[in-house]
């Protein structure tokens, strides 16, 4: 057995002292970044960085992904309690999540996003190491055309993820949609909405978008009364989660992890992607679909378990191919240079310790997340109880440092205001974030390959349909958009909305 | 923290501590290299490795590296041009917001001849044209036969509008009299990455992205668009030798603001130089597909000169209008 012995060789690697060091330190200091809104992983592994260049190249990467997988643990926590996306991939726990929270449930939240991300580790880790090279086949397979296909998927099914009025969440898509073509146009270089500012010409900064909407939005819109402003110190019933909670997370956890799991492979799109479609799946199967949005455990734990797997398996064409699969990889791979490794296909050959103990490390780092992260978890709720003229001011300023070390640069800052008072709106009219911040991220992706494809084909719109996954994609979502506009779905939705009024 | 940190430094920066500048007594206090680009970018790995030798040479002082990106880059140099020029405030580019962009960009926030002067050449890289190692193109020869028999069918990938890659393959069409078309990607690795999915017929990209791919057997280099034959490469035929004029050059360079003292540009010259010559430091170099090409600074002002005319010909050939 090959797999055996490679997996031997790898925890032997990991299991080494100092590798286990430099793996907990990783993982401590991602859940720390990952806790405070907007310092995303990316600012602290590139400060990182040079002091890494002393280290063995093993214990360096060990480190560096335990920053990464590390910070999505983390993320998760400002969003299910304050409603702050730590990191952009946690972006959609915040809509059951912060729900469970206000209903004093943040316990058995936190809980369910630590044992969901642990089981997607596991299994990630281990699908990383048996499927590392027929995976890399695939994302090769991903042209343009299955790419625009895919985001298509993703459009339609993000008006599932509203569970007010269709109106507004189709709204709300092409809002996001429009405010993503922001920046310059790939295919010309002609700017676009920029309106003559430089820093518009690389289009706006996800992250300070989400951070404004989400986080300053929801807090400007507490401290509109008092009452509004206690909501955040609900009363907490119960630390940990119930027998029936475990039992409602098991379907979640696996569904979340499947979808990561092969998300996460394709570049581009990845953790936050997954996140975004595990979500909807669930609330499409799960029986309990009219709680989504109030406060379901399974909104939580699904896609918590998919972003977790879609950051391990996005080391899967790094490691096997030398590309990038998001910002992060790029990071991990001048890493690897800087340590003398070549990236590329030759990786897993020419520094089998390397590639094995790294997959080996990411388990024991999964493992201590759990211990690290489950004691925390009386904590991180206490800090419900700080009275909110302490933590708001603390939180906007925390937002700021972390959109501003992203390019070192106010203009991220102004981002936030901005989108701060837009969020605000939002929430005064009724209209969910949600759908937005997916037409946000979607929309450029969604024009970038639609008229890719198009170059390649020579204008032929063919393309789309008779490649075979592009094709396949497409009838799925084909049938989405039935499912979605049936008249029962749209009864069910209506009732989801009346319940709120 | 580390955040905080940079941010405090920033504003006390900003807050100017500056004094008077001269030779003797530079550096007196800490010096902020500005590598235009996100973290983990090449012209910042380059920035990082570099730091700690210029440092040593600059007895012991602190040097802050600032990743400004946006614009292509714009944005950093910008903000360098606009600094005080007392040796405290410098930049780590590659040589496109430099010569090439004030050739594609209507409004730049600055003009290299006024803003800036070299302190020295860093390092330079190559630009290949390579195709799948199981494509029916063997040579150039090949390209230019198959693109006249079917038209606008073959495709090249680019790191992107007006990048070297787009530049060189359009003025490879316009000399040639052909059409391939061209498909833009965001940075030169997605558009290898497609090339090895086979997605493109051909694609250009510097030598380090390409260079693995060859090793595994995936893509095969079949000319380059450089002006002289590659040290590394001598087998590879230039694209220039068969179509004439078809070539790029691609390089880093170590720049300051415009009125920066002659005897402080003098010290960090021979500071650069002395980081290029070590051993580590060429070893990485290599490693990152670059060669070490020391030079006075006189020598980088040339370049520029040179280099600035040379790109606003080749995108008036490639017909590449200004944004």
């Amino acid at each position: 057995m090959d797999l055996l012995t490679n997996l031997a060789l790898g925890f032997g690697v990991a299991f080494h002292p100092m590798n286990l060091v430099y793996c907990f330190v990783g993982v401590l200091l991602g859940t720390v970044v990952g806790v405070l809104p907007g310092l995303g992983p990316l600012a602290t592994i590139a400060m990182l960085l040079p002091l890494t260049f002393g280290l063995e190249p093993t214990e360096s990467l060990i480190m560096l992904a335990g920053i990464y997988y590390g910070s999505q643990y983390g993320g998760s926590t400002t969003a299910i309690l304050v409603n702050l996306p730590g990191e952009s991939a946690s972006a959609v726990t915040t809509i059951d999540g912060y729900q469970m929270a206000r209903k004093g449930r943040a316990g058995p939240a936190l809980a369910a996003a630590a044992i969901g991300s642990f089981f997607a580790g596991t299994v990630a880790t281990v699908l990383v190491a048996v499927t590392a090279k027929p995976l890399t086949a695939i994302a090769l397979t991903f042209g343009p055309a299955e790419y625009f296909s895919l985001m298509v998927v993703g459009l339609i099914s993000s008006i599932a993820l509203a569970s007010g009025s269709l109106v507004k969440a189709l709204a709300m898509i092409c809002l996001g949609l429009l405010v993503g073509l922001t920046g310059t146009d790939i295919y010309t270089g002609a700017p676009r909405f920029t309106y003559g500012q430089f820093e518009l010409l690389d289009g706006i900064d996800f992250v300070a978008v989400a951070v404004g909407i989400y986080g300053v939005g929801e807090i400007v819109r507490n401290l509109e009364s008092r009452s509004g402003a206690q909501a955040l110190i609900a009363k907490i019933t119960s630390l940990w989660p119930s027998r029936d909670d475990l039992r409602r997370m098991i379907g979640p956890s696996v569904r979340g992890t499947a979808i990561g799991s092969m998300l996460g492979v394709l570049p581009g799109g990845g953790a936050l992607l997954s996140s975004f479609v595990a979500y909807n799946v669930e609330k499409k199967t799960s029986r309990n679909a009219a709680e989504f949005g109030h406060g379901a455990i399974e909104g939580v734990t699904a896609p918590e378990a998919a972003n977790n797997a879609g950051a391990q398996t996005s080391f899967v064409p790094m490691l096997a191919l030398g590309i990038p699969s998001n910002v992060v990889m790029a990071l991990m791979i001048g890493a690897m240079i800087m340590q003398g490794i070549v990236p590329g296909p030759n990786v897993v050959v020419n520094n089998p310790e390397l590639f094995w103990g790294l997959i080996a490390s990411m388990w024991i780092g999964n493992a201590m997340l759990v211990v690290l992260n489950l004691p925390l978890i009386g904590l991180w709720v206490s800090l419900l109880r700080i009275p909110y003229w302490i933590m708001f001011p603390a939180i906007i300023a925390f937002c700021c440092i972390g959109v501003y070390s992203v390019s070192n640069s106010a203009f991220a800052v102004y981002t936030v205001t901005i989108s701060g008072a837009i969020g605000y709106f939002l929430i005064k009219l009724d209209c969910e974030p949600a759908p937005f911040v997916l037409g946000f991220v979607l929309g450029p992706m969604l024009e970038e390959h639609l008229r890719r494809a198009m170059l390649i084909s020579g204008g032929d719109p063919g393309i789309f349909v008779t490649r075979p996954i592009s094709g396949g994609l497409l009838l799925v979502a084909a049938v989405l958009l039935v499912i979605v506009s049936r008249p029962t779905v749209a009864r069910r939705r209506e009732e989801v909305f009346v319940e709120d009024d | 923290m580390k955040a905080a940190f940079r941010l405090l430094f920033a504003v006390g920066i900003a807050c100017g501590l500056a004094g008077t500048t001269s030779a003797q007594d530079y550096p007196s206090r800490d010096i902020t290299v500005m590598a235009p680009y996100p973290p983990g970018a090449l012209t910042d790995g380059v920035a990082r490795l570099l730091q700690p030798k210029i440092a040593e040479y600059l007895g012991g002082a602190t040097i802050l590296i600032d990743n400004k990106a946006g614009a292509g880059g714009a944005v950093g140099v910008g903000q360098v041009a606009r600094s005080k020029p007392d040796g405290y405030t410098l930049l780590m580019v590659v040589n496109a917001p430099i010569v090439m962009a004030p050739s594609l960009q209507a409004s730049l926030p600055y003009d290299p001849r006024k803003n800036l002067r070299g302190v020295g050449v860093i390092a330079e890289t190559y630009l290949t044209l390579a195709v799948h190692a199981d494509s029916p193109i063997k040579s150039l020869d090949d390209v230019i036969r198959m693109a006249k028999e079917q038209p606008g069918k073959l495709t090249f990938g680019s790191a992107g509008i007006g990048s070297a890659h787009h530049i060189a393959g359009e003025v490879l069409n316009r000399k040639a009299g052909i059409k391939i078309t061209h498909v833009p990607f965001q940075g030169g690795g997605p558009a290898i990455q497609n090339l090895v999915g086979k997605q493109l017929d051909m694609s250009y990209g510097t030598l380090p992205t390409v260079h693995a791919f060859v090793e595994s057997g995936d893509l095969r280099i079949i000319a380059m668009a450089e002006p002289k034959r590659v040290e590394s490469h001598p087998d590879v035929p230039l694209i220039t030798e068969t179509i004439p004029g078809v070539e790029t050059t691609t390089w880093l360079g170590f720049f300051a603001p415009a009125n920066t003292p002659d005897d402080v540009v003098a010290k960090l010259n021979e500071a650069l130089n002395y980081a290029l010559a070590q051993s580590d430091v060429q070893e990485a170099m290599t490693r990152l597909g670059l060669v070490v090409r020391p030079s006075t600074p006189a020598e980088l002002d040339a370049l520029v000169a040179k280099d600035l005319d040379f790109w606003a010909e080749a995108v008036s050939t490639a017909g590449i209008e200004k944004q």
